[in-house]
C-alpha cells in the first residue's frame, strides 16, 4: 500500500524517539536490527522500511480509533 | 484417547534460538499435563524426511511449525519441510505456522489443496524485541516475555480445547492487553524499550490470520 511523504516523516520522527539501541528481531532475517537501522530502511523506502511505514500507520490508526482499547 | 501434537524445533541461528527456547517450553508444559502426547521434531530431526513420516505414520491432530520461512514454504534444519508438494499430507490437521509470511499462499494452499482443517500463522515476519544485551540468551530476555507467552496462549488454548477462533480472540485480547500495559500504565523498562515492545506485539496481532474451519478443536 502507498503512502505520503509526510507519512513517513511522521513515522521515522516517532522512531527517533525511541531508544536508538533497541532491538527487533524478525523471523526473516539472521539477526536482530536495532532503531537506527529501522529508521534508515524507512529513510531509503527499502521493503523493510515500507512494511515499518505501513504497520506503524496502522498503528497509529488502531490507536486514534481505540482500536486496541487504550 | 490421547492425541499427538507435533512441534517442528529447528536451532540453527538467533531466531531460531529464541523460538527453540518457546517451543521447548511449550513442550514441558503440555507434557507436565500428561494428557496428549508431543512428537518433538527439534534440531537435526526437523528435516523433510522425519516430517512427512511423522505426520504419515502418527497423524497429529495438530501441527506447530516453527522456524523460518517464506509465503509458500516452511524450513526446518536448513532445509525445507512443507511446500506444495507435500501440502496434501496436512489433510484434517490444525496448523500453526510461526514462520515469516506463511499465511499467505502456504495457508490457503493448505486448505485448498492440503484439506488441512485449519491453518494459522502470519502474513509478514513474526517480530520479537530483545534485550540488546541479552540476545544470545532468549531464557534470560525478558523484553522476550511478552511474545512467548502470547504464542504460549495460543498453543494451550488450542490443546486446552477452545475452538481455533475462540483461540485466536482469546490471544489477541491478550496481546491488546500486553499492549496496555507496555503503554499506558507503564513497566520497569530500564532501558526504555517498552515503546517498540508494544510495536512489535502490534505487529504480530496484525499479522496474524488464519485460514479454514474457525470451529476446528483439536
Amino acid at each position: 500500500m502507498p503512502y505520503s511523504n509526510e507519512e513517513k516523516i511522521l513515522i521515522i520522527a516517532r522512531l527517533e524517539t525511541l531508544n536508538k539501541d533497541s532491538k527487533i528481531l524478525l523471523m526473516g532475517e539472521k539477526k536482530p536490527i536495532t532503531v537506527r537501522e529501522m529508521i534508515e530502511e524507512v529513510k531509503r523506502d527499502s521493503e523493510l522500511g515500507r512494511k515499518i511505514v505501513r504497520i506503524q500507520m496502522s498503528y497509529l490508526k488502531a490507536l486514534a480509533s481505540g482500536g486496541i482499547d487504550l | 484417547m490421547t492425541k499427538h501434537i507435533l512441534l517442528t524445533r529447528p536451532l540453527h541461528d538467533i531466531p531460531t534460538s529464541y523460538l527453540h527456547c518457546i517451543s521447548g517450553e511449550l513442550k514441558k508444559e503440555i507434557e507436565s499435563v500428561g494428557e496428549h502426547k508431543v512428537i518433538d521434531l527439534q534440531k537435526e530431526d526437523a528435516v523433510r524426511k522425519k516430517f512427512e513420516k511423522a505426520l504419515d505414520k502418527i497423524n497429529p491432530r495438530l501441527v506447530v511449525l516453527h522456524g523460518h520461512g517464506s509465503y509458500d514454504s516452511v524450513i526446518g534444519q536448513n532445509e525445507v519441510i512443507l511446500d506444495k508438494n507435500n501440502v496434501c499430507k496436512l489433510k484434517s490437521k490444525i496448523v500453526y505456522a510461526v514462520v515469516c509470511d506463511a499465511a499467505l499462499d502456504l495457508g490457503e494452499s493448505a486448505i485448498k489443496n492440503g484439506n488441512a482443517e485449519a491453518f494459522i500463522g502470519y502474513d509478514s515476519e513474526f517480530v520479537i524485541i530483545v534485550d540488546p544485551q541479552k540476545s544470545a540468551i532468549p531464557m534470560k530476555d525478558k523484553n522476550f516475555r511478552p511474545f512467548k507467552d502470547v504464542h504460549k496462549m495460543l498453543v494451550l488454548s488450542l490443546v486446552s480445547g477452545c475452538t481455533v477462533s475462540t483461540s485466536l480472540d482469546r490471544t489477541k485480547t491478550h496481546m491488546r492487553k500486553l499492549i496496555r500495559e507496555y503503554g499506558v500504565r507503564g513497566i520497569k523498562d530500564k532501558y526504555g524499550d517498552a515503546p517498540l515492545i508494544r510495536f512489535g506485539l502490534f505487529w504480530n496481532l496484525l499479522c496474524l490470520k488464519k485460514h479454514g474451519n474457525g470451529d476446528a478443536v483439536f
